[in-house]
């Protein structure tokens, strides 16, 4: 049985438009101390799922239909109070872009203290040592605890932003994109530093980012997302060994990368959709080379099409 | 997707604002009352010129009656043509300082966010230097250097007063918009500073003039009423400021609610349609703030 | 043929202190770099942020006046051109920028965006130069043009938008085309599409593009030769693949060796680097990497290093490599 299991997930966003459809019967689980990788491209609603778990999600949008089962219990039944005591302390979250969001007038020590009040009842003794241990564990001078944000480099607030997150404890962390304004440099510290933790702490994660390459290498599983729906979840290295999905297959063939041959790469012809008015069937049809009638008509079941390996597509192999 | 062509939306995309079209109605209304202004006066003159008109009929000030809907003053001139010539001269008086501060204005701007250097400096502390003038005591003094109170001179000080917080404005947006990729493409290409000027950053400034404009007009409508009250203004016309002085001058300001409440709700009306207009001119003129 | 040589090209920005105070302190943005491309080739220009490349890309196209020397556009030194000989010269080189959402007039249509380099330069008629827009936009990629000729910037997708930025480029047939950081704010799905544009572009029309970027892996994708930046000096330049499989400066083997990779069973080495980049004010001499480099001497931190020859088209500057 998995930490957190999502069955049949199903979150539309209100606008004046009309009803983005942004996660479509998604399912999934992730097993206790397992790093599940959540690929795909912007506006796919990888975001949207982890908010959701933290049910953080914006006004306009709304569950429709579905369950978010953490350690046995429905989330999506919980009243916000409720859920104000699992927030932080159980399930916590490295947001976008988090480092911009450090207060620039507090001390980082403060903000990461506030946190652990919020949640615990302990002294301040016990919390500023705390903060020392989180300030090692992901590499920063303890001793820099003290100082502003605006004295740290990118890469240390963003380092600040991990600490903060991992500062009651939590048993599943959601990191979303927590390495992306970071140089290359920087983000392959981040990366393995956020490894390294999570081997220590037997941590359970769910890793959310639009660059393959960082899931391949932080991820021992992985989830392929297109337009709102996951089209494949499967170990990283059978995925990357002989990827099922059309789409799956496009996207590793449209990054370039330094290792290997230089070859010509061929992109996925089109664009992604408009979720307001999504195309029938199954969603990949427009864009897909191998589309016959039925893509159109019908909606493809995800299926375990070989042990551990889940497949959302009419023609697999 | 059709071919959507920006300009002939405008005009859908307004009357959609419910704000856009409160504010137009209103303005529509006092056009109209303006329009009227001569064909009331010219019924016969002798009676209804708003200034030099007398009813022989009437003695001291009256309440509204079957020939002077809105009543008259203490001389019996009429109110309701009073009320109209003063809708007139709000206009003119409202959108000749609105144009020509704003322009003062947003030039200034302009010039000294996308020069910088010294011309930033001179330019920014004159601003400070207008800004901080004292409105009132400068018109007390002019109009005492000229010995007379001129309409026309009272439009030139607000202009030359008024400009300084839209050149600040427009100056910090110009300052943003010139560090945009897309001037710098205009200038990879060659573009001149005057090309850039007007016609990469002026267009997009002008949301924020349209709605300094019509801050101007408020600002001129509600100062000359001001000072008409204060019995600056030019006594040679009847704006709604001097109706209202007229009136307390003669001791009828709370016996005669006919004639107290007509011009300060014109006032008010008036300086609020200009601001729902500008608000609306902000969205349409501004195509990011467009719906898809 | 060389279409573009620069030496010892130098920006420097004055550190502002306040309205009236001059400061003496300078940024040294670009620090004396050489390099040249020969025509119809790409080169990429990689670093991290902060290093000089967009500087240096600024330069190239004039949008910058360098602080010292020579930039030479088909042999005729371009570096400190003013006024209408300058502007001659802007049809000869065009900018691709990064941010697709800001290169583009919002209250210009696309007729308006691509026509406007023409009408800057005077060439042609009216109708001549809707022709050449159509044309333009069909190059790259904008089938139907007359679909898109009067839509404004928020009607277009990020990968039309930078497709429309690059008919402008192209309409008023430059020879160089500086593209800083082109493709880092697209989609995965799209980005491709505009780099093989690019490379489809330059076998076409024969250009000689400088290609910015953060990304090693787009880098390799796109280039005939790749340059490494670090705190405004180029520190390794070379043929592509032999940069990508025969680093020599430490900082290169250290950047390359931080590319993440997208196949999970293979494992790569890290080298690890000490603290962060500093920032180019009045840095002092000696090699600009020695505070973080694992090889670092006593000669690293008080002598600028030169540029050593690895092979015919490989410069390193570091005074560990003996040729």
């Amino acid at each position: 049985m998995g930490i957190i299991e999502i069955e049949n997930l199903k979150i539309y966003y209100k606008t004046v438009k009309g009803y983005v459809k942004a996660v479509e019967n998604v399912s999934f689980n992730i097993e206790k101390g397992e790093t599940m990788g959540l690929v795909g491209e912007s506006g796919c609603g990888k975001t949207t799922i982890g908010m959701s778990i933290m049910r953080l999600l914006p006004r306009n949008a709304k569950i429709i239909g579905g369950k978010i089962i953490f350690e046995g219990e429905d989330l999506i039944k919980k009243r916000e109070e409720e859920m104000e005591k699992i927030r932080w302390k159980e399930i916590s979250m490295i947001f976008q872009a988090a480092m911009n969001a450090l207060n620039p007038v507090y001390k980082i020590e403060n903000q990461i203290l506030e946190a652990i009040y919020a949640h615990e009842n302990i002294s301040k003794k016990e919390a500023v040592e705390r903060v020392s241990r989180l300030y090692s564990l992901v590499g920063i001078d303890p001793r820099r605890a003290k100082e502003y944000p605006h004295e740290y480099s990118g890469g240390m607030k963003q380092r600040a932003v991990i600490a903060m997150a991992l500062a009651c404890n939590p048993k599943f962390i959601i990191a979303d994109e927590p390495t992306t304004a970071l140089d290359v440099m920087v983000q392959d510290q981040i990366i393995s530093e956020i490894k390294e933790i999570q081997k220590k702490l037997q941590m359970t994660m769910m890793y959310i980012s639009h660059d393959i390459s960082v899931i391949a290498e932080t991820c021992k599983r992985i989830g392929v997302m297109y337009a709102g729906g996951i089209v494949e979840y499967a170990d990283a290295i059978p995925l990357f060994k002989k990827p099922l999905h059309p789409y799956t297959k496009a996207l590793m063939n449209s990054f370039p990368s330094i290792k290997g041959e230089k070859k010509k790469l061929t992109p996925v012809p089109g664009e992604p959709p408009n979720l307001l008015n999504p195309p029938s069937g199954c969603r990949f049809h427009p864009r897909c080379s191998k589309a016959k009638s039925l893509c159109r008509k019908k909606a493809p079941k995800f299926v375990e099409y070989q042990h551990r390996h889940f497949v959302a597509c009419h023609y697999v192999g | 997707m059709k071919i959507i062509r920006g300009k002939s939306k405008t005009w859908d995309l307004f009357i959609k604002s419910t704000l856009g079209k409160v504010g137009l109605g209103l303005l529509i209304t006092f056009a109209i009352m303006a329009v009227l202004s001569p064909i009331w006066i010219a019924r016969n003159p002798q009676i209804y010129d708003p200034l030099t008109g007398k009813d022989p009929n009437v003695f001291g000030s009256i309440p509204p009656t079957m020939a002077h809907p809105l009543g008259t003053d203490q001389l019996g001139r009429d109110l309701l043509s009073q009320l109209l010539k003063g809708s007139q001269i709000a206009f003119l008086v409202g959108i000749s300082v609105g144009v020509f501060s704003t322009s003062i204005g947003t030039l200034i701007g302009l010039i000294s966010g996308y020069y910088r250097g010294k011309i930033e400096i001179v330019l920014m502390r004159l601003t400070d230097i207008v800004m901080t003038l004292p409105l009132l005591p400068l018109l007390i003094v002019i109009s005492g250097i000229f010995g007379r109170k001129d309409i026309r001179m009272i439009v030139l000080v607000l202009s030359l007063a008024g400009w300084t917080l839209a050149a600040r404005v427009i100056r910090s947006q110009t300052l943003t918009l010139k560090e945009r990729p897309y001037i710098e493409s205009a200038r990879v290409s060659g573009a001149s500073n005057m090309r850039i000027i007007f016609k990469h950053i002026a267009p997009n400034i002008l949301p924020l003039t349209f709605l300094y404009m019509t801050i101007g007009v408020t600002y001129a409508i509600l100062t000359e009423a001001g000072l008409g009250f204060l019995g600056l203004s030019d006594p040679t016309i009847s704006s709604w400021g001097m109706m209202l002085q007229w009136c307390f001058m003669s001791g009828y300001t709370f016996k005669a609610l006919y004639w107290m409440i007509p011009p300060g709700l014109c006032i008010s009306a008036l300086a609020l349609s200009f601001y729902l207009v500008g608000y609306a001119m902000e969205e349409i003129v501004n195509p990011r703030l467009r719906e898809r | 043929m060389k279409l573009i040589e620069v030496t010892d090209l130098k920006k420097y920005f004055p550190v502002r202190k306040g309205i009236f105070s001059k400061s003496d302190k300078y940024v040294h943005a670009v620090d004396g770099i050489n390099f040249s491309v020969e025509e119809g080739k790409i080169l990429g220009l990689a670093g991290e942020s902060g290093c000089g490349k967009t500087t240096v890309s600024k330069l190239l196209v004039r949008l910058l006046e360098p602080t010292n020397g020579k930039i030479l556009l088909e042999g005729e030194d371009i570096a400190h051109k003013k006024g209408k000989k300058l502007k001659e010269f802007r049809k000869k080189m065009q900018m691709i920028f990064q941010d697709p959402y800001g290169s583009l007039n919002p209250r210009f249509t696309v007729m308006d965006t691509v026509a406007e380099p023409l009408i800057i330069q005077g060439i042609g008629t009216p109708e001549e130069r809707e022709d050449a827009v159509a044309k333009a936009l069909d190059i790259v990629g904008l089938k139907s043009p007359e679909e898109f000729l009067f839509r404004y910037p928020h009607e277009l997708s990020g990968g039309q938008r930078q497709r429309v930025a690059i008919a402008r480029a192209l309409v008023i047939e430059p020879k160089f085309v500086a593209a800083d950081e082109p493709v880092s704010m697209l989609d995965v799905s799209i980005r491709l599409g505009v780099m093989n544009l690019m490379l489809e572009l330059r076998d076409r029309l024969n250009l000689t593009i400088v290609f910015v970027t953060h990304d090693l892996a787009c880098a390799r994708y796109m280039s005939d030769e790749i340059a490494i930046m670090y705190l405004g000096e180029i520190v390794e330049i070379a043929p592509t693949e032999e940069l990508i499989n025969n680093p020599k400066h430490p900082y290169t083997k250290a950047l390359l060796s931080s590319v993440p990779i997208p196949d999970p069973s293979e494992k790569r080495k890290r080298i690890e680097v000490k603290g962060r980049v500093s920032t180019p004010i009045d840095p002092p001499h000696g090699c600009r990497f020695a505070p973080r480099c694992p090889h670092v001497t006593a000669k690293c931190k008080k002598k600028d290093p030169h540029n050593v020859r690895v092979s015919d088209k490989h410069l390193v500057a570091c005074h560990s490599f003996k040729s």
